[in-house]
C-alpha cells in the first residue's frame, strides 16, 4: 500500500492505542476493533513499530502490540523520566 | 471522407470505366479501403453473389505477405482473371488495387456452365483477356497505382492533425482508462500492431505490466533497468524514440528473448505527477519503417496517456488529501475535546510523526510561570535531541517576553545541529505561547514539504487552542481551591484570616503599581491569601502553581535580620515578604535598615509613603461612614416587605456583590439568588439593580 493511502488508518490506529495505553492486542484484535482486514492493518502496524509508537511484545509468529509512550524530559538539563 | 480518398475514389471510378473493369482497393491487411467502382458485370456479380471467391484471393495476399512491386494477373477461377496491383508507399505501407474481371477468349461457354449462370449476357459483356489487352490493362493499373500512391501519401502528410483530433475524440468517448485507450487505438490505427506499458517497480527496475495487440503476450512481466536495451534507453535520455529496422538492431535482443520480433519499435516516457516515469512502447511486426504520420500518431498517443495519467494522479491525490484532511479533523476534534494535557502533547508528537514520517518529532513546552522547559519526543537521535530542544527553547520560549505577537509566528524550516531538516511550529493561542512542535523531515520535494508544513501548522494551531483550554480548566480548578483554603482560615483563626485578606489587597495594589504581569500579580495575591499555611502543604495542594514556592521563598527572606538573598529572590517572593513584614510590624524600617540596596524594597517604601498613609485615613473615615450607612441601610431594608432571606440578598446587592458572590456568601445556589433578586425587583417595583439600590437610598433619605 502506498504510504499516503495508509495515513488515515495509521492515525486511527495511533489514536486507538493512545486512548488505551495499557492495551496489549494481536493483529486480529486490532483488525476487529478498527473493522479492517488484517492485510490492511499489518503494514500500518509495522510502520508504527518502526516509528517507535508501538512495541511488539510477542514474537514474529504471534505479535502482540502495545502503545509506547514518548520520551519525556521534565526539565531540560534535568532527569529523564521515561525511555 | 478524407479529401485525398475522395480524389482516389474519383480516379478509381474513371479508370474502372475506361477499362471496362471494376476496381476495389484494400490495405495490406486485406481491409477494404474503397468499395467497388466500375460496371464490370461479372466482377459485380461475383462481388454480390460469390464474394467468398474474391475474399479468398484478398486473404491470401495478406497471409502470404505478397511483396510484388508490379501488377500481376491472378486467376480467381480457371479462365477468370483479375489484375492485382500493389501500391507501395515510402513508409513501407502497402495497398492493393484489385481490378477485374476478364475471361480468356473461347472459354465463355465453359465459364457460364461452371458458374451455372442462366444469363449469358454477363459473360458476353466481360472483357476478353488477350496478350495485347493484358499489357494495356497492366499499363493502366500501373498509372492508377502511381496516382493512388500520391493520394495516399497526401493523406499521410495532410491528415495528421485530423487523425490526432480523431484520437482525442475517441479518448474523450472512452474515458481515461488506459487499457480501453490502447485497445481502441490498435483497432483504429493498424500502423501499430502492438502496444505496452512498463511501470517502475523499484528505483532500479521497471516491469512490463500491460500489453495489447498481436504476439506480445510473452513480454508481460519482463523486467529491465533504466538504460538497458531498447526499453530502458528512453528512461535515461528522457525523450521519445522511434527505431526502424529493429530486426537488425542488436539492442532488440532483450525483446527477442521474450519472443517479440518487431521490425519497428517506439518508446515514449510518460512523466508522472510524483516525478516518476511510466513507459509507453509499441511498434509493428511487419513494417520496418515509421511514416511521419505514424510517428506523430504515436507521440499524440503518448501525450494523451500522459494527460490521462495526470488526471488519474490528480484524482488519487485529491482523494488522499481529502482522507488526510478528514483524519486531521478527527484528530483535532479529539484534541480539543480532551481534558488531559499529556494526551494532547502525545497526540501532537505521534500524529506529526504519522504525517511527516521523518526521523523524529517532539514538543518543547515551557511550564507556566517558570523557566522550566519540558521535552516530549519520539526518535531521539543519539541523545542529540535535548541539545536541539534547548536551542529551540532559547529561540522561542525564553526570550520572547517583549515580543508577544505570537499570531505572527508561522512555521519555519530549520536544521538541527546534526543536519536534519526540521519543521518548527509554535503552539500558541490568544497571546500565549505554550511551546513549539518540531518535526524532523527527510522530504526534499518542495511541494511535498509544503504539504507537510500545512498539515503540521493546522495540527499546531489546534494544539495551541487545546492546550489553552486545558490550562484554563486547570486554573479554574485552582482558583476554587485557593478560595476554599482561604475561607477555611476564618473558621479557626479570624485574625490570621483578616491579615491574609489585607495582605492580599496590599500585595495586589503594589504589584499592579509595579507593572507586574497579571499572572505574577495573581500568584503573589494568592500566596498572601494562603500565607497562613506551610509552603509544603500548599505545594502538595496546588502542585501546578508557583504559590508554594513563593511562600517558601518569601518566608526565607523574612528570617531574623532579613538576611535572605534579596538580590536573587524572585520578584513575587520579594513582594510577598515585604507585604507580610509590613502587616506584621506596621513598618518596613527593619528591612530597609538591614537590607542594603534592593530596588523592590525602595519601591515598596515609596509606595507606602504615597498611598498607605492617605489610604489609611480614607479607609478609617470610609469604614465609619460605611458602617453608619450600612446600619441605616439595613434598617431601611428591614422596613421593606421582604422575607428575611430577601433582605439578606438585597443587603449584599447594595454592597455591590454580584449573584455569584452572593451565592458564595449565603451558601445558596446561583439559581436561588437569581430567584430572590427577581422577587425583590418585583416587590420594589424596579426593573434592575441600579434602581433597587437607588430606591433603598431614597427611602433611607426620606425616613432619615
Amino acid at each position: 500500500m502506498v504510504q499516503k493511502e495508509m495515513l488515515p488508518l495509521q492515525m486511527e490506529c495511533t489514536l486507538l492505542f493512545q486512548s488505551n495505553p495499557y492495551m496489549i492486542e494481536s493483529i486480529e484484535g486490532i483488525a476487529a476493533k478498527l473493522d479492517r482486514a488484517k492485510e490492511e492493518i499489518l503494514p500500518v502496524l509495522l510502520q508504527l513499530v518502526n516509528q517507535g509508537i508501538l512495541q511488539n511484545l510477542g514474537d514474529d509468529d504471534s505479535p502482540l502490540y502495545r502503545y509506547k509512550e514518548p520520551v519525556v524530559i521534565t526539565k531540560l538539563d534535568g532527569e529523564k523520566r521515561k525511555a | 471522407m478524407n479529401p485525398s480518398l475522395e480524389l482516389l475514389e474519383e480516379l478509381q471510378a474513371i479508370y474502372a470505366e475506361n477499362y471496362g473493369l471494376s476496381i476495389i482497393i484494400t490495405n495490406e491487411n486485406g481491409k477494404l479501403i474503397l468499395h467497388p467502382k466500375g460496371s464490370n458485370r461479372l466482377f459485380n456479380w461475383f462481388y454480390e453473389k460469390r464474394f467468398d471467391e474474391i475474399k479468398r484471393v484478398i486473404d491470401s495476399s495478406e497471409q502470404k505477405k505478397w511483396t510484388f512491386t508490379t501488377p500481376f494477373i491472378y486467376d480467381i477461377l480457371p479462365g477468370i482473371f483479375m489484375i492485382v496491383t500493389p501500391v507501395h508507399l515510402e513508409d513501407g505501407r502497402r495497398y492493393f488495387l484489385w481490378a477485374g474481371l476478364m475471361i480468356e477468349d473461347g472459354t465463355q461457354h465453359l465459364i457460364q456452365e461452371q458458374l451455372q449462370m442462366n444469363e449469358d449476357k454477363i459473360i458476353k459483356e466481360t472483357p476478353i483477356y488477350t496478350p495485347d489487352k493484358k499489357q494495356e490493362f497492366i499499363a493502366g493499373m500501373k498509372k492508377l497505382a502511381h496516382l493512388a500512391s500520391l493520394c495516399l501519401k497526401d493523406k499521410d502528410a495532410g491528415s495528421t492533425i485530423q487523425m490526432q483530433n480523431q484520437l482525442f475524440q475517441q479518448v474523450k468517448q472512452t474515458g481515461t482508462n488506459t487499457a480501453e485507450i490502447l485497445e481502441g487505438f490498435l483497432e483504429r490505427h493498424q500502423e501499430y500492431e502492438f502496444l505496452g506499458i512498463a511501470n517502475k517497480v523499484t528505483e532500479e527496475q521497471y516491469e512490463v505490466t500491460d500489453v495489447f495487440g498481436k504476439a506480445i503476450q510473452s513480454l508481460k512481466g519482463m523486467t529491465f533497468s533504466p538504460g538497458e536495451g531498447l526499453l530502458g534507453r528512453p528512461l535515461i535520455t528522457d525523450g521519445h524514440e522511434f527505431w526502424e529496422n529493429v530486426d537488425k538492431d542488436p539492442r532488440a535482443i532483450s525483446l527477442r528473448r521474450y519472443s517479440l520480433h518487431p521490425k519497428s519499435f517506439f518508446c515514449f516516457p510518460i512523466k508522472r505527477n510524483d516525478g516518476s516515469r511510466t513507459l509507453l512502447f509499441g511498434g509493428c511486426h511487419s513494417n520496418a519503417r515509421f511514416s511521419n504520420h505514424t510517428v506523430e500518431l504515436g507521440k499524440a498517443l503518448g501525450i494523451l496517456l500522459e494527460t490521462g495519467y495526470l488526471i488519474q494522479d490528480l484524482h488519487t491525490d485529491n482523494v488522499q488529501q481529502l482522507n488526510r484532511l478528514t483524519s486531521l479533523i478527527e484528530v483535532c476534534k479529539l484534541m480539543v475535546s480532551t481534558h488531559d494535557l499529556k494526551r494532547i502533547i502525545y497526540i501532537l508528537v505521534d500524529i506529526s510523526l504519522n504525517l511527516v514520517k521523518g526521523p523524529f518529532s517532539c514538543v518543547i513546552l515551557k511550564e507556566q510561570q517558570s523557566e522550566n522547559v519540558k521535552l516530549v519526543s519520539r526518535g531521539n537521535v543519539d541523545g542529540h535531541l535535548s541539545d536541539y530542544a534547548k536551542q529551540v527553547a532559547e529561540n522561542y520560549l525564553l526570550h520572547t517576553e517583549s515580543n508577544q505577537e505570537f499570531e505572527n509566528l508561522t512555521p519555519i524550516i530549520n536544521e538541527t545541529p546534526w543536519g536534519v531538516m526540521t519543521i518548527e511550529c509554535p503552539l500558541w493561542n490568544r497571546g500565549r505561547l505554550f511551546g513549539v512542535l518540531c518535526v524532523g523531515t527527510s522530504e526534499f520535494n518542495k511541494e511535498q514539504l509544503q504539504e507537510h508544513v500545512n498539515f503540521i501548522q493546522t495540527l499546531s494551531i489546534m494544539g495551541g487552542i487545546s492546550l489553552q483550554i486545558v490550562e484554563q480548566e486547570e486554573n479554574g480548578l485552582d482558583d476554587k481551591l485557593i478560595h476554599s483554603l482561604f475561607h477555611a482560615i476564618e473558621q479557626f483563626d479570624k485574625e490570621a484570616y483578616s491579615i491574609a485578606e489585607e495582605a492580599a489587597k496590599l500585595a495586589k495594589e503594589f504589584a499592579e503599581s509595579q507593572g507586574l504581569t497579571i499572572p505574577v500579580v495573581n500568584y503573589v495575591t494568592h500566596a498572601c491569601l494562603l500565607s497562613y499555611y506551610s509552603p509544603g502543604f500548599i505545594q502538595e495542594m496546588l502542585p501546578a502553581t508557583r504559590i508554594g514556592t513563593i511562600i517558601e521563598e518569601g518566608n526565607a527572606l523574612l528570617t531574623k535580620d532579613f538576611n535572605g538573598n534579596w538580590d536573587t529572590a524572585s520578584v513575587s517572593a520579594q513582594v510577598y515578604a515585604l507585604v507580610m513584614s509590613y502587616l506584621d510590624k506596621k513598618s518596613i524600617d527593619t528591612i530597609v535598615n538591614s537590607h542594603h540596596g534592593g530596588g523592590m524594597v525602595q519601591e515598596f517604601k515609596a509606595f507606602l509613603y504615597e498611598t498607605q498613609v492617605i489610604e489609611e485615613e480614607i479607609t478609617l473615615n470610609e469604614s465609619i461612614v460605611t458602617e453608619q450607612e450600612l446600619d441605616s441601610v439595613t434598617n431601611t431594608i428591614k422596613q421593606l416587605k421582604l422575607s428575611p432571606r430577601e433582605q439578606e440578598v438585597l443587603d449584599l446587592v447594595i454592597q455591590g456583590y454580584n449573584n455569584k458572590e452572593i451565592a458564595e456568601q449565603l451558601y445558596i445556589s446561583g439559581h436561588t439568588v437569581k430567584n430572590h433578586v427577581t422577587k425583590i425587583f418585583q416587590k420594589l417595583e424596579v426593573p434592575d439593580r441600579a434602581h433597587a439600590i437607588s430606591k433603598v437610598y431614597r427611602l433611607k433619605h426620606q425616613s432619615g
